[in-house]
């Protein structure tokens, strides 16, 4: 389990992580959204060990990271922003890594490079960005993490690679209960891989659930009333309101049975339920944190 | 922290960083071993020298006077230590080290210890090949063991300025500081203390700014306290770049330094050097300004050095020309404060360096420069021919150099009195003596003394006066010269070492051997002669006749023979036969 407990970390006085809180189940994959800014990367580098919180734990597996050797021996981290020793190959990056990894694979590492079709024996510094995505999550997976930590890892890589990337991870976490963190702006990836969601804002937890719960909570409802009601929606969660003419658009956070009983009150004309994709939830939660959010709506 | 411990069960040192980092940074040592082996040991086969020339040349390289093996200990010392760390300049690769298996520790160790090998191998491989040309294997395990020191603090210290720095021009700049702090802080020092001391004698200054450079000291001495000296300044810059590292905040990676208070260490320090030197340069090319004055011209230096230098290093370390802000201003204002209230201090001698006068029965001994070394062709006042050891070997009695002072060391009483009444009179006048620069006039007189006080507490002091301050010290000049205490001091029956010949020379004529069995009474005949001579007739008569040079197995020593010497004289006629 990764444990974020009250994390604060700021950079020159200004709070990028402000009390964050995350709990990641053992294998389950954890999909970790936000705004641009909001802290992911941070809060990442803070999981990994390379940056030491101001403030608050972080724990994996009950043992805290940073400078515990045995601890980031387990994880395996692919970054956005990624590194490999000048001119070496995968193939030498490879030889490093399973000195460094006690749990390191060469049969997967080997069979991984064939089904990536990646030349092993060519400098890494030649490869286009997503072939280098593709080699540091190569390596990643060989050194057999317990813990798998992703930021943006399928940025620049084509859909049938996305599609192999997906393909080993859950593979991995069904087969060896692997967990894994992965942060992205693709949601609509996310909704279909992510079994659970946390979505940041500033620095701070908005919301974090399970995504089916998530999505049963959250609902798109157009509603005409014959006669106009002022308080039709006062005893609900309302994220977010529209009048289009004699129709409303409510998004609301709520129960399903609850937002039909609310509603079915007042004896609608109209009354549709819809439900919502991640990245409406994504947009329509934030809607109430980010400013950004604000103008989109 | 009992489940950090019992989960953090790994080694401190890794074999696949230091295996990594041979096969990363090979090229240093090998070009260092290549550039030694170019300077030594290649240049020698393809030279064809003598024996003697050969002789010279391993002494030369064993010494560390090669300049291709100061530029080897160099690349080595600097350039691993500016490569191996090199990673935590860089975002990319401080973030991906440091999401490795490894502690800080480790990296830090086992980076550190590829240092050692890297530097230790070509300096072996460069000794080894030193054998063949006649080095002793003794003395090339010495010269391993300098080199290796000498590299190993210069490594450590470019280690520190990496763990300090964010990226790697200010990581090239640091390691110069650095590596160069203790120099261009004596050096700096200095400058203030000969500018506004007066009587301020530089002479240990120069021993530490000589010992300041690791290669400078160990080779040049090579004694035993240098030697334990770097090995705990090594030691002491190893564990603060160890600290440092393991403090080092991972998210300030590319910004100039990593922690707060070094931007602002630096931005003091830095202001206060370019201050001083552009104060003393002005100084130096304006001289003392008509208008202004002496003092004038170094203040109005230091005012262009201070702006100049902190604008500058404000722009290099916040990198931005946005400087004129709230925070920077602030630290501008306590920067200024901090240099002027250090100038007003040396310029005002808060502490009385200049007017202090020991209280006369607190003296335990004293000594003074009481013959004028200007104009002399005498050597009988070469102290090292009196003490045993080697000429031009430095012989200091109470601090004071033997190329300022006599070297006698004052016991009596009436001598200690007199070289007291001397520092009296100078420190009554140093307000006219102080401030004018008597090198450009006809008359100036040299003058150093010290005191060693019953408590064991020294005073040293060194004066450029004025002919009017001689004329006032000049009685007491004549009683120490022409006391017992001096006389017996330079008495040639007191030469150390055994005298291997004598000669005896005149205006014209060539040398002339004195038979050995002649020595004794031509020594008694100069002797005596020193010992009537008046302090006039020392100053006076120097318009020297003849000369005999008395060599020595340790060294010559030339004595004037003077018109009014007439013992020797005497002694010379009645041996005329012998030339």
């Amino acid at each position: 389990m990764i444990e974020v407990r009250n994390v604060v970390k700021k950079f020159d006085g200004v709070k990028a992580l402000d009390g964050l809180n995350i709990t990641v189940e053992n294998g389950s994959i954890y999909g970790l959204v936000g705004t641009n800014g909001a802290g992911k990367t941070t809060i990442i580098k803070n999981i990994m060990g390379i940056l030491k919180p101001d403030s608050g734990t972080i724990r994996i597996g009950g043992e805290p990271v940073f400078e515990m050797e045995e601890v980031k021996g387990k994880i395996g981290f692919v970054s956005d922003d990624l590194y490999f020793f000048p001119g070496y190959t995968l193939k030498e990056m490879g030889s490093y890594y399973s000195g460094v990894y006690p749990r390191w694979n060469n049969e997967r590492f080997t069979d991984m490079t064939k089904n990536f079709a990646l030349d092993m024996k060519k400098k890494l510094s030649s490869f286009s960005k997503g072939m280098q995505k593709q080699a540091a999550f190569i390596l990643a997976m060989s050194t057999m993490p317990e813990y798998l930590v992703l930021d943006e890892p399928i940025d620049g890589l084509d859909p049938i690679v996305r599609l192999k990337v997906w393909k080993y991870i859950i593979n991995d976490v069904a087969e060896r209960r692997m967990t894994v963190l992965v942060s992205s702006h693709n949601l609509r990836e996310m909704e279909g891989y992510c079994d659970h969601i946390g979505i940041i804002s500033k620095g701070r937890m908005v919301i974090e659930r399970d995504l089916e719960d998530l999505k049963s909570d959250v609902h798109k409802v157009q509603v005409a009333f014959r006669e106009p009601q002022e308080h039709a929606y006062e005893d609900l969660n309302v994220l977010h309101y529209e009048k289009r003419g004699s129709v409303d658009l409510i998004i609301v956070r709520d129960k399903k049975e609850k937002v039909e009983e609310v509603i079915g009150r007042y004896r609608p004309a109209v009354f549709d339920m819809l439900p919502l994709s991640l990245e409406e939830i994504f947009i329509y939660e934030l809607g109430g944190v980010s400013d950004e959010i604000d103008g989109i709506i | 922290m009992k489940s950090m411990a019992s989960s953090n069960k790994r080694g401190s040192i890794s074999g696949t960083v230091i295996k990594e980092d041979l096969k990363r940074f090979w090229p240093v040592p090998v070009i260092s071993l290549i550039v030694m082996l170019a300077s030594g040991s290649l240049l020698l086969m393809i030279l064809h020298y003598s024996h003697s020339e050969v002789e010279y040349f391993i002494r030369k390289c064993a010494d560390c006077e090669n300049i291709g093996f100061i530029a080897a200990l160099i690349i080595l010392g600097c350039g691993l230590g500016l490569t191996l760390f090199r990673y935590i300049e860089y975002d990319r690769s401080a973030l991906m080290v440091h999401a490795l298996p490894f502690s800080r520790k480790t990296l830090f160790i086992s980076n550190y210890l590829t240092g050692l090998i890297m530097m230790a191998v070509p300096l072996f491989i460069c000794g080894l090949t030193l054998l063949p040309w006649g080095l002793s294997f003794a003395a090339m395990l010495k010269w391993f063991c300098i080199s290796m020191l000498s590299c190993v603090t210069m490594f450590s210290i470019t280690v520190l300025a990496a763990m300090l720095s964010g990226n790697t021009p200010m990581h090239i700049f640091n390691t110069g500081l650095l590596n160069m702090l203790g120099l261009l802080v004596l050096a700096t020092l200095e400058l203030h203390c000969a500018r506004f001391l007066y009587g301020f004698n530089g002479d240990t200054m120069e021993r530490l700014i000589n010992n300041s450079m690791p290669i400078m000291a160990l080779f040049g001495s090579a004694e035993a306290k240098v030697v334990v000296f770097y090995l705990i300044l090594t030691a002491v810059v190893t564990a603060a770049a160890y600290l440092a590292y393991k403090l080092r905040p991972v998210e300030r990676t590319g910004d100039s330094l990593v922690f707060g208070w070094t931007r602002r260490f630096l931005l003091v320090i830095v202001t206060f050097g370019g201050m001083s030197l552009f104060g003393f340069f002005l100084n130096s090319v304006m001289g003392s300004s008509k208008d202004i004055g002496m003092t004038g011209t170094v203040a109005l230096g230091m005012v262009i050095g201070f702006t100049v230098t902190f604008a500058v290093m404000s722009i290099i370390i916040y990198r931005t020309a946005k400087i004129f802000n709230r925070k920077n201003m602030i630290t501008c204002a306590v920067t200024a404060v901090l240099c002027v209230a250090f100038v007003c201090a040396m310029a005002f001698d808060i502490t009385g360096f200049a007017s202090k006068v020991p209280e006369l029965q607190d003296i335990k001994t004293a000594s003074a420069s009481i013959y004028e070394p200007q104009g002399t062709t005498d050597q009988r006042f070469e102290p090292a021919l009196f003490r045993g050891v080697g000429v031009g070997t430095e012989v200091s009695y109470d601090g004071i150099a033997s190329s300022d002072v006599s070297s006698t060391v004052f016991t009596e009483p009436a001598n200690i009195e007199s070289v007291y009444h001397i520092q009296k009179i100078i420190a009554m006048r140093k307000d006219i003596d102080m401030n004018t620069d008597f090198t450009a006039t006809p008359f100036y007189y040299d003058f150093a003394d010290s005191f060693t006080m019953t408590s064991g507490k020294k005073m040293v002091r060194k004066y450029t006066i004025s002919k009017a301050t001689y004329k006032d010290i000049e009685p007491y000049l004549k009683s120490l010269y022409e006391s017992k205490e001096f006389k017996n001091d330079y008495k040639l029956t007191n030469l150390k070492g055994t005298i291997t010949s004598i000669d005896y020379s005149y205006s014209g004529s060539g040398m002339h051997a004195v038979p050995t069995n002649e020595y004794a009474g031509l020594i008694r005949a100069l002797d005596k002669d020193f010992a009537a001579r008046t302090f006039e007739q020392e100053k006076k008569d120097t318009g020297n006749e003849f000369e005999i040079q008395i060599g020595k197995d340790d060294g010559l020593c030339v004595v004037s023979v003077k018109k009014t010497d007439k013992y020797t004289k005497a002694w010379l006629n009645s041996h005329r036969s012998l030339f």
